[in-house]
């Protein structure tokens, strides 16, 4: 049984990688309100279902950890409860556990992703790899320039019937969040050929004590 | 997914429109499957996702286990640009195979702007756009919906058109078409010449069309004695058991009616005289209120939406909406669901309509009185006066509403500038009765006057008129503005270039299609967007066509002319539209089907009608 503040773990794959956030909330909404659960709504003048996500996804991005937290108004069984809500959504958008008591959202520092690159042989990432990756980016301050280069913090390159597998743990501090698809583009600046054909996957959250956020 | 596509979705706006895969899509395995659907609304996803008409259809194909149909709309232009670069013909949503590859490649037009969107998704399919050029590979092209009623400005695109209503002739349509593969005898031309023998099925390759020599038509004829010379629409009989989807597809993306469409009734008894979607929906048909409310309840089960959206062409004359507010209101309530009302009479606008209904409450106040003057009001039958106008406004007033917004059309036979000035005073009364109303708010009142041209359409009494000249219609537009005083009024007008195209295609004949095809080729897409509407390509596009846009929008058509659209029958005889005619000239007004039949001849159509009376011969 579950009951008070709980917290999802749910994948959001395949087609559905182009479903904006705000869209993915709606989605979620609508799905909890037919499948009946018991969700705890704001006050206020337009009430809605409280919903707290752990981190943001960039549109274009597959991921297997995706976190939210929601509050229910009565118990309810876990299994029971994770059959009910996806039995309204398709696979590409699956609920994966529930429980309550996760570790504060505030805790992540890390993040593991799996990159596929169709257009960029191992070597040549790895030469864009041997330099800074600068992007723009909008701060307090006005646009300042960062370098992404130094939140890549792990990495391994195998390449595969040419297909080269990126495997990074890259920087997610709620003020330092690197996000996968800047990455990719900063790569791609590095060099003078468009990446096109690429894949990210979101695999896994850490705590800075590089123990699995959950 | 294909990798292209997927690289190309990482490029364009809202990448969401293209994927499907949509919670209540409809998959089916492909071994089974005899006859395959593609399913076009040819404007973007989100609009088309809030046709209900699209999916209806849908369902209703879906029902047949042998058959699977599947959607798709027009790409916006930034994908469009991506799908050619990268050789990718148009998909359907989905299986993901292209559109070209399936038997039927269907296309509602619900309004003359999408026409070039036709020739734009053909295009983008790698379909040939001219029937002609089409031989057995590729699939049969149909269009349906209410802009099919005028189907010759698009008749050398489509192998069919079916018109009216779609829930069971499309089934039949499939049905002929797997039997006929079954027994071997299937060729399209064969296929083609057996449809038109259904009933509601035109196809334009069996007629011959002819035209004198002032451009008028001479002649439309059947090439063969088993065609029918006319084509009388599909109704559905009884609303109350026909097919009606419960298990509607979600879309991830917003999209514009992102609600429960619970649709009432169809047709409508009014009869204002410009009005042709009163006509071709013609007999009305009611659905009962438990009808309603069963299928509100199972559409909320399976949606979970928080709106219900009450739809019909005029919905404070269902008969059964106290009935229906209440047994919806019973379940609502608890539920957090909020009920709306899209148009709103102003002679049915109550006290109790306000405070019942959130969408009235919530937002601002529109009605259409559409002329200034009670002398034109009456020559359109618009059957409403001042006094229901200042009333619904005072109920609004008295529930502290500032802000009301009135809909007008200018260029109305027998329109005069005194017809003008009394659009500007009737604002003004408005305005007045705001501040003769003790309890209205502390804000000053907000009147907005909204105007549109007049555009002549088939089927309706007013459909010999000629739309009155740009010229005519900027100096009308002026007039209206000099007339205006109050500063509590604020005026937008309608583009009268648009208005008058469309007017052209509307009325249009086969000749049309020639302007069409100049036209898309000189960039002409998404008509109906304001960012992509060109007068200037249409100017061009009627020249290099040899067509004379004013033979079409400005010209009054002679009483016994024959016209494009005869070859339609949408139920209502040709004599009403005259006799209303007549009577505009009069200042007479017609009654509404509930005080009376007026004799339109929607009767004859059968079925569960509300108001007509019953078949005595
Ligand atoms: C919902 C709605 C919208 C929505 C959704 C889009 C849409 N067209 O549905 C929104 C708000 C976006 C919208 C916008 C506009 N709309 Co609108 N809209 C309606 C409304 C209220 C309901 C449509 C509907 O769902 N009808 C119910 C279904 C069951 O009927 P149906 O669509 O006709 O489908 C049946 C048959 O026609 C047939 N059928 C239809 N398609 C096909 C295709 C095939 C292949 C076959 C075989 C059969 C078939 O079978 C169906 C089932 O019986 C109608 C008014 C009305 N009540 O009908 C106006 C209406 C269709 N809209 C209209 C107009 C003018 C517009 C706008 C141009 C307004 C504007 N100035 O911006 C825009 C255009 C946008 C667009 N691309 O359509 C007019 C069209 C008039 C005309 N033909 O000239 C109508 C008739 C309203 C009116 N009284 O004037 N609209
Ligand atoms: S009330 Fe008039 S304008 Fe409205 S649908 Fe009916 S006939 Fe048309
Ligand atoms: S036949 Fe009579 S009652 Fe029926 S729609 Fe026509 S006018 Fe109305």
């Amino acid at each position: 049984m579950v009951s008070g503040k709980i917290r999802i773990k749910f994948h959001k794959i395949g087609k559905l990688k182009f479903i904006s956030h705000l869209d993915l909330c709606r989605t979620l909404k609508g799905a909890f309100g037919r499948a009946g659960v018991p969700i705890k709504y704001s006050q206020g003048f337009n009430p809605h279902p409280k919903m707290v996500f752990s981190m943001p996804l960039p549109v274009g991005a597959e991921s297997v950890c995706e976190y939210l937290d929601i509050t229910l108004t009565e118990p309810r069984e876990e299994k029971e409860l994770i059959d009910a809500i996806n039995a309204q959504l398709t696979p590409e958008l699956k609920m994966l556990e529930i429980y309550e008591g996760g570790k504060d959202f505030m805790d992540i520092a890390l993040a593991e992703y799996e990159f596929f690159f169709d257009d960029l042989s191992e070597k040549e990432l790895e030469s864009r790899l041997s330099a800074a990756l600068p992007i723009v980016k909008k701060s307090k301050k006005g646009m300042i320039e960062v370098d992404l280069r130094p939140k890549i913090v792990r990495y391994e390159i195998t390449e595969r019937e040419k297909t080269t597998r990126f495997h990074a743990f890259l920087s997610a501090d709620s003020n330092d969040f690197v996000n996968p698809e800047l990455l990719v583009r900063a790569l791609e600046r590095a060099g003078d050929k468009p990446i096109e054909l690429y894949s990210i996957m979101r695999l896994n959250l850490y705590t800075a004590d590089v123990s699995v956020f959950r | 997914m294909d990798k292209k596509i997927e690289a190309i979705l990482k490029k364009v706006s809202k990448p969401g429109r293209y994927i499907g895969g949509e919670y209540g899509e409809i998959l089916k395995n492909k071994d089974e499957i005899n006859c395959r659907w593609a399913f076009c609304f040819p404007d973007t996803y989100e609009i088309g996702m809030s046709n209900l008409g699209m999916r209806i259809l849908y369902g209703a194909l879906n029902e047949r286990p042998d058959v699977w149909c599947e959607r798709c709309y027009a790409p916006w232009p930034d994908m469009a640009e991506q799908m050619k670069k990268n050789d990718l013909p148009l998909w359907a949503l989905e299986s993901g195979d292209p559109v070209k590859d399936f038997d039927f490649f269907a296309i509602t037009l619900q309004y003359e702007q999408c026409f070039t969107n036709v020739l734009y998704v053909l295009d983008l399919a790698g379909i040939p756009q001219r029937s002609k050029e089409r031989g057995e590979e590729w699939p049969i092209l149909i269009a349906g919906g209410p802009a099919t009623y005028n189907p010759e400005p698009v008749a050398a695109f489509f192998d069919l058109f079916s018109i009216g209503e779609g829930e069971e002739a499309l089934p039949e349509l499939s049905d002929l078409y797997i039997r006929m593969k079954k027994e071997g005898r299937y060729t399209k031309e064969s296929f083609l010449r057996e449809a038109a023998k259904l009933g509601g099925f035109y196809v334009p390759s069996l007629y011959d069309v002819s035209y004198n020599e002032d451009g008028t038509i001479a002649a439309i004829t059947p090439k063969y004695d088993d065609v029918p010379k006319k084509v009388l629409k599909r109704i559905i009989k009884d609303l109350d058991k026909v097919y009606f989807p419960e298990k509607p597809v979600m879309p991830y993306i917003e999209t514009v009616h992102d609600r429960i469409m619970l649709e009432t009734f169809r047709g409508c008894i009014r009869g204002c005289r410009f009005c042709q979607a009163c006509m071709i929906y013609r007999p009305v048909r009611e659905k009962t209120p438990e009808t309603l409310n069963a299928q509100a309840q199972c559409l909320y089960k399976h949606t979970g939406y928080d709106e219900i959206s009450l739809t019909s062409l005029s919905i404070s004359d269902y008969t059964g909406l106290r009935d229906l507010t209440e047994k919806l209101l019973d379940w609502t309530e608890k539920e957090k669901v909020s009920l709306s009302l899209p148009s709103q009479r102003v002679d049915a606008f109550t006290k109790e309509l306000m405070e019942r209904v959130s969408s009235v409450r919530q937002s601002g106040l529109t009605f259409a009185p559409e002329a200034g003057t009670q002398r034109l009001r009456d020559v359109i039958n618009k059957c409403v006066d001042e006094d229901d106008l200042i009333n619904a406004c005072n109920v609004a007033f008295d529930y502290g509403k500032n802000t009301v917004k009135l809909y007008f059309m200018s260029g109305l036979p027998t329109e005069t500038l005194e017809d003008i000035e009394g659009i500007a005073a009737l604002a003004e009364k408005v305005v007045e009765a705001y501040y003769k109303n003790p309890n209205r708010p502390k804000k000053p009142p907000q009147v907005t006057i909204s105007v549109s041209c007049f555009i002549p359409k088939p089927f309706t009494p007013f459909q010999w008129e000629a739309q009155d000249d740009m010229e005519l219609l900027m100096k009308k537009q002026q007039h209206l503005k000099d007339s205006l005083k109050s500063r509590h009024v604020r005026y937008t007008w309608h583009d009268a270039k648009v208005s008058f195209v469309e007017a052209v295609l509307a009325k249009g004949n086969r000749k049309m299609s020639r302007a069409l095809e100049e036209a898309f080729k000189l960039g002409a897409k998404f008509d109906a967007w304001d960012e992509f509407f060109s007068y200037d390509i249409w100017m061009q596009a009627f020249e290099k066509a040899g067509i004379d846009p004013h033979f079409y929008a400005n010209r009054r058509m002679g009483e016994d002319e024959i016209l494009p659209w005869d070859v339609i029958d949408c139920g209502v005889d040709k004599r009403f539209f005259l006799s209303e005619r007549h009577k505009a000239y009069e200042a007479r007004t017609t009654g509404n089907c509930k005080d009376g039949c007026a004799g339109c001849g929607a009767w004859k159509m059968g079925g569960n009608c509300t108001w007509c009376p019953e078949r005595s011969e």
